[in-house]
This record gives structure tokens, C-alpha cells and sequence, in this order.
């Protein structure tokens, strides 16, 4: 749940980013934390195994300055994506402002696209939120992988999967080389603070 | 696609699934490819191949049973621990004990029950905390699967000054409870002077329109051949003093008892930072058609009264 601060004109959310195990979303945080150098304001903090898998969560705070009258900061965080890892999810989505869906291109990773999109709505749900109202974005990512030969979804057959009835912004993308990240986190950035002006009116008129 | 292609392009498949951590998928390719060298006779290395490949199978199970293993999680940095502290614990207390208890709790939802252990036993010390702390150090005892551990910490309290007759049975009633829900078969030493519950006078009073955030209800099952057995259910929803469960067509017994406007007297609440007993009101009832959930009831309770117990 995003605080505000009226009298200081602060205002700080929480976009989490979500999807099946191994589908990149730490690659996402770890290509912001690269790029973004301006606006990180702390750490990357990145909990996990000795083989890279997310144990408990990626943790990246960062500083959007000044928007509309108001001091922005937003914290960016993944869950694991490992199945058994499901109470984690569901704790580290406690709060939540705005989801990335990271979804897996790869056509073998199908069913746990589709697997985790149920999974984050049961969790909203638990929460008292609704996928279909929160700030969603969804990415395809690793359509790099396709010069290499694998076998991938099309971005149609995505689209079908998981965005028919939700029907999100959506975009390709390789987290690997940052190709789509920034667009994805802009526009969900963008979901967010006009979900969170309605709920809330922080921003100041222009 | 010719043979030596399909060989070609799976193996670079496995390795790229390898690579990425798509473990069984790497070996489901390795695999398919001993197949398809199983049904080929006049490969040259033949045997070689499969040999090699039989190695890369072995050694992607080796990695999915580390992966998949139950190990229980790691002691974390102390900045890490103060991190977690700082982003997960939700309290809205101005109350100093009961934010401290908050992220004591937080760190227990991490796996760092030696480092949330400590904290708790701080706030033995402060009475207003006192019995949460007392329940959360036998709970950090069972999640860290020491049964031992916890009794023989009980005991030690049915000892301590800091512990009243009172907070003892409250004590003793929550560590049973839990080690039955275990189904560990322990005789724990009863507290002196332990009064039965329904000699204790209750205070009731309704309950407050701001509640506490409840995580699980406790509904003891009234009539049938599991009378006097408590099931526990997470809550799903909350508003207010109404919070919804979902239970299963299967718990038949459950769904006997909750009938409209029906009220359940003996249900037991587990909020963040305390556990108390109340009596809920059946507000609704519905089952869910169709969806994951498809099957299963959901059922609105109204938080009736909380029962306060003083000796």
C-alpha cells in the first residue's frame, strides 16, 4: 500500500515483479539497477541459492524525483518463482501498487505461465485486490532466444495465453540485453501513480 | 531436418535450457536424444554418444534434487535481517513492544527463528507482549521442527516468575494445541492451579469496528463423529469485523455446522500480533462454480464477540 505524505509531498509505492520460476525477473532488476544509476537509491539486495534461483525476494529502491509537485519513490522487488516458494509470494506481495508479469517465451514454459498468472491472482485475492483492477504490465521476455534456435511462443500465442481478458499493456522483451525493460517498467511506473492519483490525489495540478 | 541436425539442434537446446536453469527441460532434451540414438543401430560412437549423454541426464537430476530439496533456509546477514525487519513488518502500532513484535514476526516468515527467538525473548519483558512472545518462541521451536526444544522452553515458564498462573494455562492450551495439529503424541506437565476454561469468568464484549488483520480462524466442529476437533482455515478476504473462508465440499462436517446465522461459540482468531477467542456469526455462504476454487464454499463470518479470559 503506497504512503503518502501530504505535508512533505512524498509519495513511495511498491511494484513487484512476478512470473515462473527462471523467467527473468531478477535479469529485469539487475539490468534497472545497471542502467538507472541515477535514480537507484540503495542497493540491489538479492536473496538467493547457490545456483541464482530467488530464495526470498530481489529488493531495488529507487527515486523518481520530482513529478507533479511531488517527490516520488518507488520500491521495486520479485518473488521466487519456484512453486514451493508460494507463502513467500504471496508475504512479499503484501502492499503491492503495480505487478510486471514476466512471462517465459520459451514454448516448454507454457503451462507455467499460465500456472503463475493463476498463482498471482489467488494471491491478490488473498489480499483483498483483483487482477483485473491492480496496475498490470505484462513482458514476453527472451525472444532473444529465438536466433539461437529454441523453439518460442509467438507473441500472438502470449497474448492468447495470458493477456486475453485481462488485456494489459504488453511487451516483448530480453531482460538479458535490456531490450523491452524500460518500456515495461515506464509504463507500468505510469499505471501506478495514475492508479495511485485516484486513489489518493497526490498530484498537483499543472 | 536431417538426423545429425535434430542431434545437433536438441543437444544445443539442452544446453541453452541448461544454461538458463530450465533443468528438467534439459533433461527431458538429453534424454529424448538417447531415444532417438537408442533407435538409430548404425550411428557411429553410438554407444559412446549415449554414454555421454546418460552422464548429463544423471548430473541435471543431481541438480533438480538439490533444487527441489527441503533445506531449510539460510541465516541471513544482519542487514538483511534488518531489511526484512524494516519491509515486512506492516504494523500500524505507535505502540514501541508491539512494532518490535512485528518485525520480530517478520523475520519468523523468513526461516530466521534464531535471530526472531532472541528478539521474543526481549519482549518477555514486557508484559503487554508478553504471551504473543511466549507463543511465537514455541512457534520458531516447532518450525524449526525441535518439539523437544519447545516443551522443554515450557517448562522452564511454569518456573519463571514472569509467567502468572493465568499466561501458564494459555501457554499450555496453545502448545497442546499445536502439537496435536502435529500429531506429536506429547504429555505436557500441566501448570498448577490450571482452571478449567468454563470456570474462567469470560468478559465478553462486542467487537470494536477497527479489528486487527486475522490470518487464520480456528472453528471447533460441534456435532458428527469429529465433535470437539478444531479445524483451521486461512482467512482470505477481511472487512472489517467480517472476514471470509474458503472450505472445501469435502469438510462436510464443517459446512453442517455453518448455517446461516448460525453462531459458531468457540472460534479461535490468529492476528499478527495476538490470538483470541471469540464467537462468530454465519453471514454467508456460497459455493464457488467455476474457476481454480471451483467447489469449495465461501463463507462470510462476523466476529461476534472476543472473549477475554482473567483468572
Amino acid at each position: 500500500m503506497a504512503v503518502f505524505n501530504p505535508k512533505k509531498r512524498e509519495i513511495e509505492c511498491k511494484l513487484v515483479y512476478y512470473g515462473p520460476g527462471r523467467g527473468g525477473k531478477t535479469t529485469n532488476l539487475e539490468w534497472i539497477h545497471r542502467t538507472f544509476t541515477k535514480n537507484v537509491a540503495g542497493k540491489l539486495v538479492s536473496i538467493n541459492t547457490e545456483g541464482d534461483r530467488t530464495l526470498f525476494f530481489d529488493f531495488l529502491p529507487m527515486g523518481l524525483g520530482k513529478i507533479r509537485g511531488c517527490e516520488i519513490r518507488v520500491q521495486l522487488y520479485t518473488v521466487p518463482g519456484q512453486v514451493k516458494y508460494s507463502a513467500t509470494r504471496k508475504l512479499v506481495l503484501k502492499g503491492v501498487d503495480g505487478v510486471v508479469f514476466v512471462a517465459d517465451s520459451i514454448a516448454v514454459r507454457r503451462e507455467k505461465n499460465a500456472l503463475s498468472l493463476k498463482d498471482l491472482a489467488a494471491n491478490l485475492k488473498e489480499h483483498g485486490l483483483n487482477i483485473f483492477r491492480i496496475p498490470l504490465v505484462m513482458q514476453f521476455n527472451k525472444r532473444d532466444l529465438e536466433a539461437q534456435g529454441v523453439p518460442l511462443l509467438s507473441v500472438e500465442q502470449l497474448q492468447r495465453d495470458l493477456n486475453r481478458q485481462l488485456k494489459v499493456p504488453a511487451f516483448p522483451a530480453s531482460a538479458l540485453n535490456g531490450e523491452g525493460v524500460r518500456e515495461t517498467l515506464k509504463t507500468a511506473l505510469e499505471l501506478t501513480l495514475k492508479h495511485l492519483h485516484r486513489e489518493m490525489r497526490w498530484a498537483q495540478a499543472s | 531436418m536431417d538426423l545429425a541436425s535434430k542431434i545437433k539442434g536438441t543437444l544445443k537446446q539442452a544446453e541453452i535450457f541448461a544454461a538458463q536453469g530450465l533443468l528438467v527441460e534439459a533433461r527431458d532434451n538429453y534424454r529424448s536424444l538417447i531415444e532417438l540414438l537408442q533407435a538409430q543401430p548404425r550411428i557411429k560412437d553410438r554407444e559412446k554418444l549415449i554414454k555421454s549423454l546418460a552422464a548429463k541426464v544423471e548430473k541435471m537430476e543431481a541438480r533438480i534434487r538439490k533444487v527441489e530439496s527441503a533445506e531449510p533456509p539460510p541465516v541471513l546477514s544482519p542487514e538483511i535481517q534488518a531489511l526484512i525487519k524494516r519491509l515486512f513488518s506492516f504494523s500500524q502500532s505507535d505502540d514501541p513492544d508491539h512494532v518490535a513484535l512485528d518485525e520480530a514476526v517478520a523475520l519468523t516468515k523468513f526461516g530466521q527463528y534464531a535471530s526472531a527467538m532472541a528478539e521474543f525473548e526481549i519482549l518477555l519483558n514486557r508484559p503487554s507482549v508478553r504471551l504473543a512472545a511466549a507463543k511465537n518462541i514455541l512457534r520458531c521451536h516447532l518450525a524449526a521442527q525441535d518439539v523437544p526444544a519447545a516443551v522443554e522452553q515450557y517448562r522452564r515458564w511454569l518456573e519463571d516468575p514472569r509467567f502468572d498462573p493465568e499466561l501458564q494455562a494459555k501457554l499450555y492450551g496453545f502448545l497442546q494445541s499445536m502439537l496435536e495439529q502435529q500429531g506429536k503424541g506429547v504429555d505436557l506437565p500441566e501448570p498448577p492451579d490450571i482452571l478449567p476454561s468454563e470456570m474462567l469468568p469470560t468478559l465478553q464484549i462486542e467487537a470494536p469496528d477497527e479489528v486487527l488483520d486475522i490470518n487464520t480462524v480456528r472453528i471447533q466442529i460441534p456435532e458428527g463423529p469429529s465433535k470437539g476437533l478444531y479445524v483451521d482455515y486461512d482467512v482470505s478476504f477481511q472487512s472489517g469485523n467480517v472476514i471470509s473462508i474458503l472450505v472445501s465440499e469435502t469438510d462436510t462436517e464443517v459446512l453442517k455446522a455453518l448455517q446461516l446465522g448460525e453462531i459458531l461459540p468457540n472460534v479461535e482468531m490468529t492476528a499478527t500480533v495476538a490470538i483470541f477467542k471469540g464467537s462468530a456469526k454465519v453471514m454467508a455462504k456460497n459455493r464457488i462454480k467455476v474457476g481454480p476454487r471451483s467447489g469449495y464454499f465461501n463463507v462470510d463470518l462476523k466476529i461476534r464477540a472476543f472473549a477475554v479470559s482473567c483468572g
